[in-house]
């Protein structure tokens, strides 16, 4: 009786064993969460990127994360477009300026604090914080701070005896040396030209173009002056004229240096330091009679969250990848400058990452004092190409100055915002 | 030969038989597993290759309307001719020239904005650009954008092609505005993953999109390679030089479809696993029966342990097992024993089951004594010892019978019964003459009953109910003799 029950298990195991072999395959799909994500950049931070956003799906198999990329210029008007229509994308990164003109009241994106048992906030101070605040609601977080900051190379500059600038006249006369070669002692584009000039007048002058709470500072006057000397930048050859402005200049020795965001620096830099030339980070220029800094600060980006986006909890999880993971932290570097999450920061520290042209800027920037923070007003991409504008008719001498300051005078009236 | 050495011959034989039986039980497992095997991998593969056909057509589909949606959205500059006749002739830009221009940038940036575009914008001859040409693409095109794309033209009014920079290598569409002026719009060949939809979330289907050398332009993420590589080489010797074919086989379904301008879509699914076995058959087939019969053997030995351990516990003292003056099984151990013999005999064996009893064993212990009537058991113990001896049980019941269980196995069924038969008539002769008392003045008379195993019955009980219905009938008969159980015994019911 014993073996015949023996028998019978024998058979129901090879039963057991035969139906295994006649399993049923089954193939899921369309069970994943999905996110959009949104982000502007060069090639490099869009391959970095992509593979941080695979690393965050190989980590949580069940998200689906769609991606929408692009270069700045483009990108801006298309986010004009989807805030629009009110079709961005759940997670955003997004400039400085954007969050004001996006959500001026704190509404237009989520609460970042109602979400933080998924993104961890201690890892920035309330200073840090505080860039993305309106109105008591934390609309983003900043992932880095960034500058408008001088690269020259300084083996183009030895090569003609000259010490690297400090003030605005050291470019002068640097230009006078240079000029009959060809060669520009630095390289302005339409965002630089703007801020630097900004910065020569507010140094002059000791009034801030906007303060803080986004009133504007500057009269008429203020304007005349700041054309005027974009100007005399021009017409004394310390750069070439905006519609000019061949990226290649600074990599093909045109030009001898270049003012960029630090973000940008490898961008910039990297080609000619692997070609063996030596690029340094110049001092923030000043007149000798400074009244006040001039140069700002801003956030590289923040990140937001759409304010009704239908997955708040992965979407924050994904945003505290974005700003606090190992993961990230070793894909981006320091791409976007150091940033600011403390746990990043450690990687990085602990990876021997806190290196190269885009370090040197960022430390510069955190050591240098009077360094403040950016007016999102100046940050206004319709002021700026006023600016643009007026700078590419008076380069053309199509107009008087008044005229084009009255211009750009009535467009900066339109960029104020009330804090 | 005793006890010990009988049963463990038994357990041998036993052991010996259920390998072989496990054996021939795992090959034909491992057929039927194979043949299973081999069915699903047939219908999977042909599966896969509709699956794969599908998903290429929808691709095709797809993607002509991606390129054909780009190349209609190139007809928006020719809206305002003040921009499709602009032809600055430099060196440098004159004012108007940059107002026009600027113009044509916003006008641009405005029109690509609807979609994902990477670049939308002209190049001019002399060198300058309009609308949205990225720093990413000038890094790529390298040097005058103008030269190069009048190369990548090459006189042909209209042109795509690929400029390969890893993941965000983009797709560019050409056309001639003018004799000074071309037109080039960009997207990131990632885009042709939101283009494909649901597709691209079937885990299992790969897909490759190549230019005209080999170069991958785009592939999903499910494959090691990424754009710019050189699409797997396997791939390229499957076609064989061919073109729009579905191909199947055990590695792998594959479909590809050429597009006009020279790209060719790779669908694939590649065999997840069982296809493998049809290749590897004979291994697999051994592997299979090893490892059936591995778990056979485990399965069998956890029975069999847990069979024994919860067998009742015997007594330890080993006197107990025989009735110290027959020398036979006592009661307990004698239907032990013999359940123990039954349950390990072999199939297709013959044994014979008989219980002897004294005639009027009652009245001689009540006439002549305890002890007349146990030197007369002793005496009958003696002679069944003798006749049946060898691997067979003799013992004694509760009723001062004497049983036997003896084995007369045989490949012949017929000879098994004579042998039994003629055994039991030679021991009947032995029983004739049984002298006791002291002066062996007592003869005893004997009667038996038996049965065939398993022939009546398959268990000590049914057994020993047959036997008693035989010997109640050897009773009623005369007294003696030896009665063979018949069926229709069974109407004369059994005393017990």
């Amino acid at each position: 009786m014993k073996l015949r029950k023996a028998l019978l298990s024998l058979l129901l195991a090879s039963a057991i064993g035969l139906s295994a072999c006649g399993g049923t395959d089954i193939m899921e799909f369309g069970k994943t969460e999905e996110i959009s994500f949104s982000w502007w950049g060069k090639d490099v931070r869009h391959s970095y990127t992509i593979d941080a956003v695979h690393m965050f799906t190989n980590m949580n198999p069940d998200v689906n994360v769609l991606m929408e990329y692009g270069e700045f210029d483009a990108f801006q008007k298309r986010m004009d477009v989807m805030f629009a229509a009110h079709n961005e994308c759940d997670v955003m990164q997004i400039n400085y300026d954007w969050l004001f003109r996006f959500s001026p009241d704190g509404t237009g994106f989520y609460d970042l604090n109602e979400l933080s048992d998924y993104i961890d906030l201690s890892n920035f101070t309330e200073d840090q914080l505080s860039y993305g605040m309106i109105n008591g609601r934390l609309n983003g977080i900043s992932n880095a701070l960034n500058t408008q900051t001088c690269y020259y190379n300084k083996s183009l500059y030895d090569k003609y005896g000259l010490e690297l600038p400090k003030t605005w006249d050291d470019l002068f006369e640097a230009a006078k040396v240079m000029s009959p070669d060809g060669v520009y002692p630095t390289e302005l584009n339409r965002k630089a030209a703007w801020m630097m000039c900004i910065a020569y007048v507010e140094q002059a002058t000791g009034i801030r173009c906007f303060d803080q709470k986004g009133k504007l500072g500057f009269k008429q006057d203020q304007f005349r002056m700041l054309l005027t000397f974009y100007k005399r930048l021009v017409d004394e050859k310390v750069t070439k004229a905006i519609s000019e402005i061949d990226k290649t200049d600074f990599e093909n020795g045109i030009s001898a240096g270049a003012v960029c965001w630090i973000s940008d620096a490898g961008y910039y830099c990297d080609p000619l330091i692997e070609k063996g030339m030596d690029i340094v980070v110049g001092e923030y220029l000043q007149r000798p009679d400074s009244l006040i800094m001039g140069w700002y600060a801003k956030p590289t980006s923040l990140y937001c969250i759409k304010r009704d986006v239908e997955n708040p909890e992965t979407a924050a999880k994904f945003v505290d990848f974005l700003l606090n993971s190992e993961e990230m932290a070793g894909a981006q570097g320091i791409e976007k400058g150091i940033p600011l999450s403390k746990s990043m920061l450690e990687v990085l520290e602990s990876n021997g990452m806190l290196k190269g042209i885009q370090n040197t800027a960022s430390q510069k920037m955190i050591s240098t004092k009077g360094i403040e923070r950016v007016s999102p007003c100046l940050e206004n991409n319709t002021l700026v190409s006023a600016f643009d504008s007026a700078a590419k008719t008076i380069e053309f001498e199509k107009t008087d100055l008044d005229a084009e300051a009255e211009k750009l005078f009535e467009a900066a009236k339109a960029s104020e915002l009330n804090i | 030969m005793n006890d010990h050495q009988e049963t463990g011959r038994l357990i041998s034989m036993r052991n010996t038989i259920i390998v072989i039986y496990t054996l021939i039980a795992s090959a034909v497992f491992a057929a039927t597993c194979i043949y299973f095997i081999n069915s699903k991998n047939r219908a999977l593969q042909a599966q896969s290759e509709n699956f794969t056909t599908i998903a290429a057509q929808q691709w095709i589909r797809n993607l002509d309307f991606f390129c054909d949606n780009i190349e209609q959205t190139s007809s928006i500059i020719f809206e305002t001719p003040e921009f499709s006749s602009f032809s600055p002739k430099g060196p440098a830009l004159t004012a108007e020239e940059v107002e026009i221009t600027d113009r044509i940038t916003r006008f641009m940036t405005s029109a690509s904005y609807m979609n994902d575009y990477c670049d939308f914008g002209m190049a001019y001859s002399t060198g300058g650009t309009a609308g949205v040409i990225t720093d990413g693409t000038r890094d790529l095109i390298g040097g005058n954008i103008y030269s190069k794309c009048k190369d990548l033209l090459n006189g042909r009014d209209k042109a795509w092609t690929v400029l390969f920079s890893g993941k965000v290598s983009r797709i560019c569409f050409l056309k001639r505005i003018n004799s000074d002026a071309i037109f080039l719009s960009s997207v990131y060949t990632t885009s042709l993953g939101n283009i494909s939809g649901s597709m691209s979330g079937f885990p299992n289907l790969s897909m490759y999109i190549t230019n005209e050398n080999n170069r991958i332009i785009y592939c999903t993420d499910n494959v090691k390679e990424k754009p710019g590589d050189i699409i797997p080489s396997e791939l390229i010797q499957k076609l064989d030089g061919k073109s729009n074919v579905t191909i199947g086989d055990s590695e792998i379904a594959l479909c590809t479809f050429d597009l006009d301008n020279g790209w060719r879509i790779y669908d694939l699914v590649r065999s997840a696993n069982a296809s493998r076995f049809i290749r590897m058959g004979p291994e697999i087939f051994i592997v299979i029966v090893g490892v059936s019969m591995l778990l056979a053997f485990i399965v069998i030995g956890i029975i069999i342990g847990a069979a024994y351990s919860s067998r009742p516990k015997t007594p330890k003292v080993d006197s107990n097992k025989y009735d110290p003056e027959l020398n036979v099984l006592t009661p307990y151990y004698c239907e032990e024993k013999i359940s123990d013999m039954i349950e390990i005999s072999l199939i297709g064996g013959t044994w014979a089951f008989a219980i002897f009893k004294i005639v009027g064993y009652e009245m001689i212990t009540e006439r002549l004594g305890n002890e007349f009537s146990k030197q007369s058991l002793v005496k009958l113990s003696d002679i069944l010892k003798e006749h049946f001896a060898g691997d067979n049980a003799v013992g004694i019941n509760e009723d001062n019978e004497l049983v036997v269980f003896c084995d007369y196995s045989d490949y012949d069924i017929f000879k098994a019964h004579n042998d039994i038969r003629n055994s039991f008539e030679q021991l009947e002769k032995k029983l004739e003459n049984i002298l006791v008392g002291e002066n062996e003045d007592y003869r005893l008379d004997v009667a038996a009953g038996v049965c065939i195993y398993p022939d009546h019955g398959n268990t000590f009980d049914q057994l020993e109910f047959k036997a008693a219905s035989a010997l109640e009938k050897a009773l009623e008969n005369g007294g003696k003799g030896i009665v063979f159980y018949e069926t229709s015994h069974k109407a004369g019911g059994a005393k017990r």
